[in-house]
């Protein structure tokens, strides 16, 4: 993490913005719209973080998704950067986008008259942690793939996450006996939310949210590395 | 009916009009059996004068004669005496090779499918696979192949060889030469890479600017035009005009002229004369003597 | 010995298709030219040194820096022209170039904006509206705005008039005179090279048929002509490439004095240009036409 570095990643971030705005804002625009419907018709607040936070993830994929639509991605890579600088630019500016949009959402969600999404959400660290998990969740599988594969790679996971659902299912009902695929799922789900919470009562409050938030660093790290390792085999 | 012209094509003050540029008084006439060059920089007009000659573009004024006949008013017989070959053949992608030139056939009473198969294999054309999976090479040599295949009197190329390396293009140019053995082929080439030129053709036609700058027989427009070299201050002393194109640099002027005997007496020793090349032609036709 | 670019031993393999043992050196301040049939791998060549491709073997070293290791380093000092430039469609050309400018610390905007207004280039459109030659020059104008070293250009005279061609070949002419910057393209058009280039290389099949200089070529490589009938086997075997035609033979060989003496009577010997070393070498008779 050097000054160089970072005035990199911002160079690339810039870079990015004024590049993909065109496709950016309408895609904001069409997310900022569905929020204002979502923030009034939703019923739980925490499932609306969750499908807000799905949503958003995926706005990371459009800048390097575009650039290889375009034949653009070469370019990048004969700037002054190697390879892995280039891809941690995509992280830092997948992230920038995520962010950005999650702000607009918690805005829309405080201001908008009729929301069901109490402030109060935004102030529960668990809530965050949350957001922040499955927001790491889905750019963690995506990026690597959308990066050395392109758009290609996109629909690699969106392909490889229905197989393993349909997979879950089977075995659900495998293991489970006749009606009780939603009940298995519903039961891994709960023991998985057991699990979690008897972690988080074990350790004090904070340590729990700490050792989370450092475990989703640690997993955004990890991707990053993978990320390198697989943008570094690409031909472009 | 007269006898066949010995011109296989006659453009006689040939006009067209656009909104931001004019074809203006184009003439030059092609003997049947010999090839002609087209040169002149990107947009000078020789897509245009090529389309017309195809009857594609209405004129708006002087005439067209292709094989004694009007493209305007006779165009489908005139183009079916006609190989065009241009650098973006549109064919259909998902078709093979073979079909392709199937559909083609239907076009033209006087397809001979025996040549097309000669010129296949002396191409080495891969018949059953997909045109759009062709490389940029192959894909010119079928639209040549094809263009060759109906017993087409004039053959006419629209830039085919950018992007193609040396060693196809030396084949190109054979293919072509020994196209003209018959004395029945004629050949109309529209090209930048003037060095084929050089080495085949036999007329010469330059468009600056929708206008003929010369059209004449390559061994004597070699011989009459020249660069000539020399000091800033006899160029000072020079009435205007007196050179076709002036490029001035720091210490001299490199200028072209297209009488060089003339030059050589009134000017001698004080300038230096040499050979030009095509590209040179073009060149320094294209700089005009407003900015030199 | 102070050297722009120094290839050794370098390797690529694609399926059907390999680059071996390629190595070449590029002394500063000078030209070379790239030449070789479609396919014979220069466009791998140029991205290797950029490393858009990965190399399975041997060493890349630009101005001593190893390409991999010093990668930003490297590539901040080289300016690149690829043979289809491929931007972002929707984005205009001022904004592509502001968009990367600060990423090179000796960007020059004031020579960017001349270089823009001699290419004529509109810099208003939008990237997908503009003609190949346009796409070219702007690659061109944002390659050598950044203080570039060393010019890489890939066919960067393909569909370009003469007047323009003229005037890239100057301006890369014109770069030398610092002394320190050296350039390296590759084309078809054999005759640009001759007339500008100080080094050559020909690549075929993936392999380094020769890394010279141009005028040691002219002293080396000869093309014999002959009737037909004079073509043995002793002849072919020498030779290094024929090609028969109609009313005779060509053929090539890099050993001019050695053919002088045996093709004495009823032969002509000239010296080869590029382009007849292109043509003919490693080609077998069949017989053609």
């Amino acid at each position: 993490m050097t000054a160089n570095g970072l005035r990199q990643d911002w160079l690339q971030l810039r870079r990015d913005l004024i590049l993909h705005r065109r496709a950016l804002l309408p895609a904001a625009l069409i997310f900022a719209a569905f929020q204002v419907y979502f923030v009034i018709a939703i019923q739980h607040p925490t499932l609306w973080l969750v499908f807000t936070c799905v949503y958003l993830s995926f706005f990371t994929v459009i800048p390097p998704n575009r650039d290889d639509r375009f034949g653009a991605t070469a370019w990048s890579c004969t700037l002054p950067l190697s390879r892995a600088d280039v891809v941690r630019g995509r992280y830092v500016t997948g992230w920038a986008l995520a962010a950005a949009l999650f702000v607009t959402a918690l805005a829309l969600a405080t201001f908008v008259p009729g929301s069901k999404i109490p402030p109060a959400v935004f102030m529960d660290p668990d809530r965050l942690l949350l957001a922040a998990a499955v927001a790491t969740f889905i750019i963690a599988l995506l990026l690597p793939f959308a990066l050395r594969f392109g758009f290609i790679g996109v629909m690699l996971v969106a392909v490889a996450l229905q197989i393993a659902a349909a997979l879950l299912f089977v075995v659900a009902k495998i293991t489970g006996g006749q009606n009780s695929v939603e009940g298995g799922i519903a039961a891994a789900f709960r023991a998985l939310a057991a699990g979690v919470a008897a972690l988080r009562a074990t350790l004090s409050v904070p340590v729990f949210q700490l050792t989370l938030l450092l475990t989703l660093v640690l997993v955004n790290w990890l991707s990053y590395r993978f990320s390198v390792a697989l943008f570094r085999r690409r031909d472009l | 009916m007269s006898a066949e012209p010995t011109c296989v094509l006659e453009l006689d003050g040939l006009c067209k009009r656009y909104p931001g540029f004019t074809l203006a008084d184009v003439s030059f006439a092609l003997p049947r059996g010999y090839i002609m060059g087209l040169i002149g920089p990107n947009g000078a007009g020789k897509t245009t004068t090529l389309k017309l000659i195809l009857g594609l573009l209405r004129r708006d004024g002087g005439t067209i004669r292709a094989f004694g006949l009007d493209p305007a008013r006779h165009g489908a017989a005139v183009r079916s005496r006609i190989g065009f070959v241009h650098d973006e053949p549109h064919f259909y992608r998902h078709l093979t090779v073979a079909a392709n030139a199937a559909l083609v056939a239907r076009f033209y009473r006087t397809w001979e499918y025996e040549t097309f198969q000669r010129l296949a294999v002396a191409f080495e054309l891969p018949l059953d696979k997909r045109f759009g999976a062709l490389s940029h090479g192959n894909r010119t040599k079928f639209a040549l192949a094809l263009a060759l295949s109906h017993r087409a009197e004039l053959v006419v190329l629209d830039e085919p060889t950018s992007g193609l390396d040396p060693v196809f293009r030396r084949d190109l140019l054979d293919t072509l030469t020994e196209l003209l053995q018959d004395a029945r082929t004629s050949i109309l080439f529209s090209t930048h890479i003037t060095s084929d030129l050089e080495r085949i053709a036999d007329y010469i036609t330059l468009i600056q600017n929708g206008r003929i700058v010369f059209s004449a027989a390559k061994d004597e427009i070699l011989e009459r035009w020249a660069l000539v070299k020399g000091g800033r201050d006899l160029l000072a002393r020079l009435p205007r005009g007196y050179f076709r194109g002036i490029h001035r640099g720091a210490h001299g002027f490199e200028a072209l002229t297209d009488d060089a005997a003339a030059v050589r007496r009134e000017l001698g020793d004080s300038v230096v004369i040499e050979a030009t090349t095509l590209d040179d032609l073009v060149l320094y036709t294209t700089e005009s003597e407003a900015d030199a | 010995m102070d050297y722009a670019l120094e290839i050794d031993g370098v390797g690529k393999r694609y399926k059907g298709f390999a680059l071996s043992e390629v190595s070449l050196r590029l002394p500063r301040g000078y030209i070379m030219g790239l030449i070789g049939p479609n396919g014979a791998g220069k466009t791998t060549l140029i991205k290797l040194i950029l490393n858009l491709v990965r190399r399975d073997g041997g060493a890349i070293r630009v101005f001593g820096l190893d390409n991999l290791a010093d990668e930003a380093a490297v590539k901040a000092r080289i300016g690149f022209v690829p043979d289809e430039p491929r931007y972002h469609d929707d984005a205009r050309l001022g904004e592509l170039a502001s968009a990367v400018a600060p990423f090179y610390a000796k960007w020059d905007e004031g020579r960017f904006r001349r270089l823009a207004g001699e290419f004529e280039l509109p810099l208003e459109k939008k990237f997908k509206k503009l003609s190949h030659g346009t796409k070219t020059k702007f690659a061109l104008a944002v390659a050598l705005s950044h203080g570039a070293e060393l010019v890489l250009l890939d066919e960067p005279t393909t569909g370009l008039d003469p007047v323009f061609r003229r005037r890239l070949l100057d301006t890369l002419a014109g770069l030398l005179q610092d002394e320190r910057s050296s350039v390296l393209f590759s084309s078809h058009i054999t005759t640009d090279l001759e007339r500008t280039a100080d080094f050559v290389t020909f690549l075929k099949d993936g392999r380094v048929v020769f890394s010279d200089r141009m005028d040691r070529l002219a002293e080396e490589w000869a093309v014999v002509k002959g009737g037909r009938e004079m073509l043995d086997a002793d002849a072919r075997a020498f030779l290094q490439g024929v090609r028969v035609r109609p009313h005779g033979f060509e053929g090539l060989t890099s050993r001019v004095d050695e053919a002088r003496q045996r093709f004495a009577n009823g032969f002509v010997i000239e010296r080869a240009s590029l382009d007849d070393i292109m043509v003919l070498y490693g080609r077998e008779v069949a017989n053609d036409g």
